[in-house]
């Protein structure tokens, strides 16, 4: 089932945490809505579950499969929700937690009590928690309780899943597994996904479609490839990944930031307007000071090798702090040292000025 | 045991402080209790045998119990509805009216008893129009069951309180959002996780009121075989230097209190059991 939300607004009190938001989530996709802490995400996946109402507007709309749903009460909505802290029930063991929403259907719909043990069964295997029916929330670890929480909000056969920081609270290598797992667990059951997160991995690494989110805006919808490699804002830019950013200006068709220019914006751009230049560490290109190569002098402030890349600090003759990105290959052959002049040049910078962008 | 506890806590002090735990506890409870039940023990047998035999004792206890289950009972259901309202709805004023909930445990409770009893009486503020309706509360067991009710009310609030503050939002949202409705939200996720409190709140109440002496003695109007409390005929025997009698009747209302406060207790252990994880 497709989800569309349109025109929805939320305000807390003073404090607006939804502008004017509208987004489509296609039928079976996996997204994320990726962003900072009070950007809306949040308050966004509440109103589309039902769990808030957003600001009346005459075209506000929460649409599933094109049916407008935005006064349909949570529980009728068909959707599956998951909660940041689990939100399990505690004087329940796991397989009452389950089996929860089946025993809140009308007494018509509900199921028999096998046909509930042998949902309940399905589940708890796919989960991977086959032999923990009867254990109770305190006794699992936070990664199962996550899983449990899934399979409980699953249970209803929902037409969406909804989920609200799901790993949030876990550590980093269970989130790591457990992030593999679903992205697995959603091919298999293709159920329409919207999960918000704060970690830019973690959204690039599971979902089919972003969208960044700040400030209660959309800043960008778009595959993990282009919001990661064609972010249309500086916001977005910044966001995703490390990044360097220099402030300067346009002259004569050239955007100038201290030993930087980036050309091409003859006629672009009016003179003197104000410019910022991205550029990620790992698009610098470092070379020996020697004849055959280009670039802008710099000498070398610092190395750290400890890692996946090594990175180093480097300062031009004039102007900020560049930090750069190499492997570990090209660190071996061109043996860099702190304090030695180097020759740099940018391969893929972006300039944003206040309403164009290269 | 002593190293234990200097090897695991910050702060030192375990050895001392069991010492004082174990010497106030003894002073103030054990050592008053053990006497009361050596010299019980001590007793003639007979005595015991007189206490069920004599019909105005047995009144006595019935009435004393009952009222007292009746006044938890009641404080159950209406110090659920303040607490929830003082948690979930906080309104202007809302610290005001939480503070007037212990009024009952700093008034002395013959003030309570004096004032309730003007009020309740024929000629009272609510009297009047209660008797109207033919209902007579003051010197009637309904005024036991008034003043039991009145001293007993914050143990309950008091109780909940904090046990409705943990339920978070989540819990009722994620039950609303498997469809179910607020009836069951109500039944099947808020209840079993306030019903150790409840429970602590309604066996604290009434074991409050089983020993409540002074605001009945007004109320009530202490007659024979109608509105005479256990607590009374403990003190008109002491009165009467019987000090064996008094002792045979307390034993038998300890003994009896304790048997209740132990079920209540064996059932919130039954539930609480559950929850916890074996470790």
């Amino acid at each position: 089932m497709s989800i569309e939300v349109q025109h929805i607004s939320k305000c807390f009190g003073a404090f607006q945490a939804l502008h004017d938001v509208s987004l489509r989530v296609e039928e079976g996709e996996l997204m994320a809505l990726l962003g900072p802490s009070g950007s809306g995400k949040t308050s966004l996946l509440r109103i589309i579950a039902g769990l808030d109402s957003p600001e009346a507007h005459p075209d506000a709309k929460v649409m599933m499969n094109n049916e407008n749903m935005i006064h349909t009460r949570a529980g009728n909505r068909k959707v599956g929700f998951v909660f940041q802290h689990y939100a399990l029930f505690r004087h329940m063991t796991v397989f009452d937690n389950i089996a929860f929403g089946m025993r809140m259907r009308p007494k018509k719909e509900r199921p028999s009590k096998k046909e509930m043990k042998d949902r309940v069964e399905q589940l708890l295997n796919l989960i991977q928690l086959e032999n923990m029916g009867n254990r109770y929330p305190m006794q699992l670890s936070g990664g199962q309780r996550q899983r449990v929480a899934l399979a409980r909000a699953l249970a209803i056969e929902p037409k969406v899943l909804l989920l609200d920081e799901p790993f949030g609270a876990l550590d980093a290598r269970v989130r790591e597994d457990l992030r593999k797992w679903l992205r697995r667990l959603h091919k298999e059951i293709q159920i329409t996904s919207l999960f918000v997160t704060h970690d830019q991995e973690e959204a690039l690494e599971l979902a089919d479609r972003i969208v960044v989110m700040n400030e209660g805006r959309i800043e960008q919808i778009g595959t993990p490839d282009e919001v990661f490699h064609q972010p249309r804002t500086e916001f977005v830019m910044q966001f995703l990944g490390s990044v360097n950013l220099f402030h300067g200006r346009i002259e004569r068709g050239e955007a100038v930031f201290g030993p930087w220019k980036v050309p091409g914006l003859l006629g672009k751009c009016p003179e003197g307007t104000a410019a910022r230049l991205f550029v990620r560490p790992y698009d610098i290109t470092v070379q020996p000071d020697q004849q055959e190569y280009e670039g802008t002098i710099a000498f070398i402030r610092r190395i750290q090798s400890a890692g996946p890349h090594v990175k180093m600090e480097l300062e031009p003759e004039s102007g900020e702090r560049v930090i750069v990105e190499i492997s570990h290959e090209r660190h071996a052959t061109l043996k860099p040292r702190v304090g030695e002049k180097v020759l740099v040049s940018l391969r893929n910078a972006r300039v944003f000025t206040e309403d164009y962008t290269i | 045991m002593k190293k234990t506890g200097s090897q695991n806590h910050f702060l030192p002090g375990f050895g001392l402080s069991l010492g004082f735990t174990l010497v106030y506890l003894s002073l103030l409870v054990l050592v008053p209790l053990s006497l009361l039940s050596f010299r019980a023990l001590s007793l003639d047998g007979t005595l015991y045998r007189d206490i069920f035999q004599d019909p105005r004792t047995l009144a006595a206890f019935k009435l004393t119990f009952a009222s007292s289950f009746i006044a938890a009972g009641l404080n159950l259901i209406f110090g659920f509805i303040v607490a929830w309202t003082l948690v979930r709805f906080p309104f202007p004023g809302c610290s005001f009216i939480d503070a007037l909930i212990d009024l009952p445990f700093a008034l002395p409770t013959a003030v309570s008893g004096i004032a309730l009893t003007s009020l309740y009486v024929r000629s009272g503020m609510v009297g009047r129009y209660l008797d109207i309706f033919g209902i007579q509360v003051a010197f009637a067991p309904l005024g036991v069951v008034v003043a039991l009710s009145f001293i007993s009310l914050p143990f309950v609030i008091r109780s909940l309180q904090p046990a409705l503050k943990d339920i978070e939002r989540e819990y009722e949202e994620a039950a609303i959002s498997l469809g179910a409705s607020p009836i069951s939200v109500f039944f099947a996720v808020i209840f079993p996780a306030i019903r150790p409190a409840l429970l602590t709140g309604f066996s604290l109440a009434f074991a409050r009121a089983l020993g409540e002496y002074g605001s009945v003695v007004f109320i009530s109007g202490n007659m024979p075989m109608k509105t005479e409390i256990i607590s009374l005929l403990i003190a008109g025997r002491m009165e009467q230097f019987d000090y064996d009698g008094a002792t045979a009747l307390a034993a038998v209302t300890l003994l009896a209190s304790f048997m209740i406060l132990l079920s209540i207790h064996l059932i919130q252990w039954h539930y609480s059991r559950k929850i916890q994880p074996r470790s």
